[in-house]
């Protein structure tokens, strides 16, 4: 009886093994990916599909990353913006005639989670995902989408999803689909480092 | 000793006098209102002043902290308080930095904006405008501030709403951190959740304030379970109301502490003196009765009695103490009381009536407090005196044994005579004392208003930190416009506004705000409906301005339609405010003055940092508008200080004017005045400089010298006596042993208030204390032994 107790037991264990032992690549190691990524810089095509507009608006500029937590966006046509995000406090400057405005990430969190999405990926950062998003996964290192859902409800009436698609600890495009059925679309071009 | 009829009448008008004054006392109110202690204003910026101090918003703000925890907990508990707070009906608005405290404000700002923005006027919708602001619009949806405007743009393409919030928020508030306040804390790195909230109760209610605080605290109680890790958090409150509720409640508490204290050490002291038990409860007895008999006339008098005014008056009246000691310690062993006091009557009477002559000067204070003080010492000490001659000698026929105090101390003529020596030298102190006060002058007074401030100075700094780090105002520059009617004053507030516009550019001032910016005159709204375009008119011009924008047809239907509405749309008028925090910000700046204050309105500018006070203050002038004041309250506050200062010294000359004028009839001998009156002067120029060493004088000092009179003249009148009477050691130790029991006892009664952390009670305290003690110095100099001086003029 022992003989045969201990062959079930080592059967059971290399059929726990065996699954995850094919799983090497997964969210974990997106994260770590992204994590080794210490600064980051880009040129960005953004394209905003808004129902009030009978044509998108289309803006581009640069995209800065510095981990862990700082992300710059200048936009530079058609109307100069910069928005920085440092920590918790983003600032965005449309310069003289526009709006300057200063605030805390948290406190607003329509625009804190869209750019938690972002930053969150690009710091590797899985809890600041988890905690406004849950994560979806699929592909393989050399090609992968990441699908962010809403948790909160308040936040859901205003985005649906977000689909982040990359390779290796790159982003490609982020696509934003907003509850009211505008959508925004996102081209990243990494900079050569 | 027979029991006469006239004992017998005495006796029972005296309880008969008891009866009625439980009876009155019964239905008297007790007030703990600390501005009785704030002077009745005599003017108007002034009575401003004293009402916001009363009543207004800032009067009714509590500030909350908590901390010890970490900011994300804290954070947490602050959005767990914040909710059950909001669902208190004491509190009328609670802030947190949530969008939740401001969601009824947002809500009033959106459904009126075309009648409250300022941007409105018949340009604002031209064709041009239009089409600047659709381009506006078109920038603000390709940038990262798209989410913030784009719901809204289809009903507010002009972005009204953007004014009203910013104008709203423009004051900069604290720093937010996880949707809440949250400021760093001065000293280490920690973090500070902030909440401000606002009683429903008057600044001046502290009934309802500490019902608010007790509020606050059972809040966070049933929030911590909720919050895990939140055990740790301390809550820290501040505010006016907190601290008028922490000053009564330590007022009472040292209050009765201390008096019990007080007590103790007299009753052991005369239970030392006299070695009779039986006679203590009769010692108090002049001061039981006096005291009833001043709460009686206090509430006859005021309609209500303030617990200070009782805790503190039978201190005041503690003299009467003195009465039954002279009575006991002047009779012999088993003569009788009744024999004693023919002897000491004159010298009693005269001692009481000086006393009141000073206390008479508080009944005219601007205090309501010191005013209740004079009229209940006054009352009381009648009464007191009166019990110890009619009551006393038929309540303790014979004389006890009582021991001379001299049986402890060295012969009381060699100590007189060892007195006697230190006149001419105590005259040189007296003279040092005045060259002391002399060389301070003009900085011998506090000038500020706040060194009257209950609150410890830790507490106030606090109070600045929270205030500074939540935004909530700290009014002190004001603009004050009086009206005949609400709508005169906010047409007139709205003048203001422009004229004060120069002023902002060239920097005098940084802003203000203004009863008008919630609820505009009727005259402006109207104005401004006027302007707003007829529903084809403004169809026609958008279509014309929207020509070449990519925004979809019939996008900004929702816009054409709350224009419409807003031109038909009723006035605002102040109901349309009720249960906002704009509604309580307008409650503080537009109110109706009080009939008996004149009558008709006022409406308050705050003004923002103000950098040049001469300039604003020139300008206003400059503008010739009688309506308009502009006041500085801690200016005023100071100057009010000033004022009642001066007004306290008036009262206390003419006290002491009194005092000679009533010392001259009665003792008909300008000798035997200066006598008296030498040494109470010499012993008041001493304890002033001797406080003045310590730190400026308040006005407790200046009430405190009055009692040191008061008290200080039955010394020096016995002394007195005892120079021209006394003629055998016995009686003539026994005169001064009840000076010196009398002082010692007075000494340790108002020792004990000294160590008062109460500026009232320590200030009055130390002052007592010090200063009867130096005017038995004094008076017993001026004495000399009575034997050598019997024998000369014998």
């Amino acid at each position: 009886m022992a003989p045969r107790l201990w062959i079930l037991i080592v059967a059971l264990a290399a059929a726990g093994v065996a699954p995850a032992a094919a799983e090497a690549w997964g969210v974990a190691q997106l994260m770590a990916g992204f994590q080794a990524v210490k600064s980051s810089r880009a040129h960005f095509v953004e394209r905003r599909h808004l129902a009030m507009l009978s044509e998108p608006l289309r803006s581009t500029g640069t995209l800065a990353y510095t981990a862990p937590d700082k992300l710059e966006k200048v936009t530079l046509s058609p109307r100069p913006e910069r928005l920085a995000i440092d920590g918790d406090r983003v600032t965005i400057d449309q310069g003289p005639d526009g709006i300057r405005n200063s605030f805390a990430l948290s406190a607003r969190p329509e625009i804190g989670a869209f750019i938690e999405s972002i930053r969150g990926m690009l710091a590797g950062d899985r809890p600041a995902l988890e905690r406004y998003y849950t994560l979806g996964l699929e592909g393989a290192a050399a090609s992968w989408t990441v699908r962010l859902e809403p948790k909160d409800p308040a936040l859901k009436q205003l985005v649906s999803s977000i689909r982040i698609t990359g390779a290796a600890a790159s982003i490609h495009t982020v696509e934003t689909q907003e509850s009211g059925g505008d959508r925004a679309e996102l081209i990243v071009m990494e900079d050569p480092p | 000793m027979r029991v006469t009829a006239r004992d017998v009448r005495a006796i029972a008008l005296w309880l008969g006098g008891v009866a009625v004054a439980i009876v009155v006392v019964g239905r008297t109110e007790f007030s703990t209102d600390m501005s009785a202690f704030l002077p009745r204003a005599p003017a108007q910026g002034q009575q401003i002043l004293v009402d916001q101090l009363r009543n207004g918003v800032v009067s009714r703000l509590i500030l909350v902290a908590l901390e010890g925890a970490e900011p994300a907990t804290l954070a947490r508990l602050s959005k767990a308080l914040a909710a059950r707070l909001r669902a208190a009906p004491e509190l009328a608005f609670v802030g947190n930095g949530e969008d939740a405290g401001l969601a009824a404000d947002r809500d009033f700002l959106w459904r009126n904006r075309y009648l409250l923005s300022p941007a409105v006027d018949a340009a604002h919708f031209s064709v041009p405008e239009l089409r600047r602001a659709l381009e506006r619009d078109l920038g603000l949806l390709g940038s990262s501030a798209a989410p913030l405007i784009k719901q809204g743009l289809p009903h507010d393409p002009t972005g009204e709403i953007l004014v009203l919030i910013e104008r709203l928020t423009g004051e900069a508030g604290p720093p937010t951190r996880d949707g809440v306040w949250l400021a760093p804390t001065p000293e280490a790195d920690g973090s500070r959740a902030l909440l401000v909230a606002q009683t429903r109760a008057a600044g001046f209610d502290l009934d309802g304030q500490a019902l608010a605080l007790a509020v606050i605290d059972q809040a966070l109680a049933s929030a911590r379970p909720d919050v895990p890790g939140a055990d740790a958090a301390r809550l820290l409150t501040s505010g006016p109301g907190v601290f008028a509720v922490r000053a009564r409640a330590a007022m009472k508490a040292e209050v009765s502490r201390l008096s019990m204290l007080a007590t103790g050490l007299v009753a052991g002291l005369l239970l030392l003196a006299y070695r009779a038990p039986r006679l203590l409860p009769l010692a108090f007895l002049p001061v039981a009765s006096g005291a009833l008999a001043g709460v009686a006339a206090v509430g006859l008098g005021f309609g209500y009695v303030h617990g200070i005014t009782l805790g503190f008056g039978v201190t005041l009246i503690g003299e009467a103490v003195d009465y039954a000691i002279y009575l006991f310690t002047q009779t012999a062993p088993g003569a009788a009381t009744a024999a004693t006091v023919p002897r000491i009557w004159p010298t009693l009477r005269l001692g009481v009536l000086t006393s009141i002559c000073g206390f008479a000067a508080m009944l005219f204070s601007s205090f309501t407090g010191f005013a209740q003080l004079g009229l209940f010492t006054i009352a009381g000490l009648v009464v007191a005196a009166a019990v110890m001659r009619w009551i006393l000698p038929v309540v303790v026929p014979r004389g006890v044994a009582v021991p001379p105090l001299g049986r402890l101390m060295p012969s009381w003529p060699a100590l007189l005579g060892g007195a006697a020596r230190l006149r001419v030298p105590l005259a040189a102190v007296a003279l040092l004392a005045l060259g002391v006060l002399a060389a301070q002058h003009g900085r011998l007074w506090q000038e500020e208003l706040a060194s009257l401030n209950p609150v410890p100075i830790a507490e106030q700094r606090l109070d600045q930190a929270l205030r500074r780090a939540s935004g909530a105002p700290d009014v002190r520059h004001l603009l004050m416009v009086d009206a005949t009617d609400q709508e005169t004053a906010l047409t007139h507030t709205e003048r203001l506004a422009a004229r004060l516009a120069p002023l902002i550019a060239d920097g005098t001032l940084a802003g203000f705000d203004a009863p008008a910016r919630y609820l505009p005159s009727r005259a402006t709204q109207r104005a401004r409906q006027a302007a707003l375009p007829e529903p084809a008119v403004l169809r026609a011009d958008l279509d014309h301005a929207l020509a070449g924008l990519p925004f979809r047809a019939a996008v900004f239907a929702p816009f054409l339609a709350d224009v419409a509405a807003a031109r038909l749309q009723a006035l605002l008028g102040r109901d349309d405010l009720r249960d906002t925090g704009l509604g309580l910000r307008l409650d503080s700046l537009l109110f109706e003055r009080p009939a008996p204050q004149g009558g008709g309105w006022v409406a308050l500018m705050p003004l923002r940092e103000v950098a040049d006070p001469a300039r604003l203050a020139q300008a206003v002038a400059a503008w010739r508008e009688p309506d308009v004041s502009y006041l500085d309250l801690k200016h005023e506050s100071d100057r009010l200080l000033a004022l009642y200062r001066d007004e306290a010294l008036w009262l206390a000359l003419l006290g002491a004017g009194a005092i000679v004028v009533l010392l001259a009839v009665t003792l008909r001998s300008r000798r035997r005045v200066w006598a008296v009156v030498a040494p109470l002067v010499g012993a008041v120029l001493v304890t002033a400089a001797l406080l003045s060493l310590g730190g400026r004088l308040s006005i407790f000092n200046l009430f405190g010298l009055l009692l040191v009179v008061a008290v200080g003249s039955n010394y020096c009148l016995f002394f007195e006596r005892l120079e021209r009477l006394e003629r055998d050691d016995t009686a003539s130790g026994r005169t001064v042993s009840a000076v010196v029991l009398a002082n010692l006892c007075t000494v340790v009664g108002f020792g004990v208030l000294a160590v008062s952390s109460i500026p009232v009670l320590h200030g009055i305290g130390t002052t007592v204390a010090i200063g009867t003690f130096i005017c038995l110095i004094f008076s017993a100099s001026w004495t000399p032994s009575p034997g050598p001086r019997a024998a000369r003029e014998g």
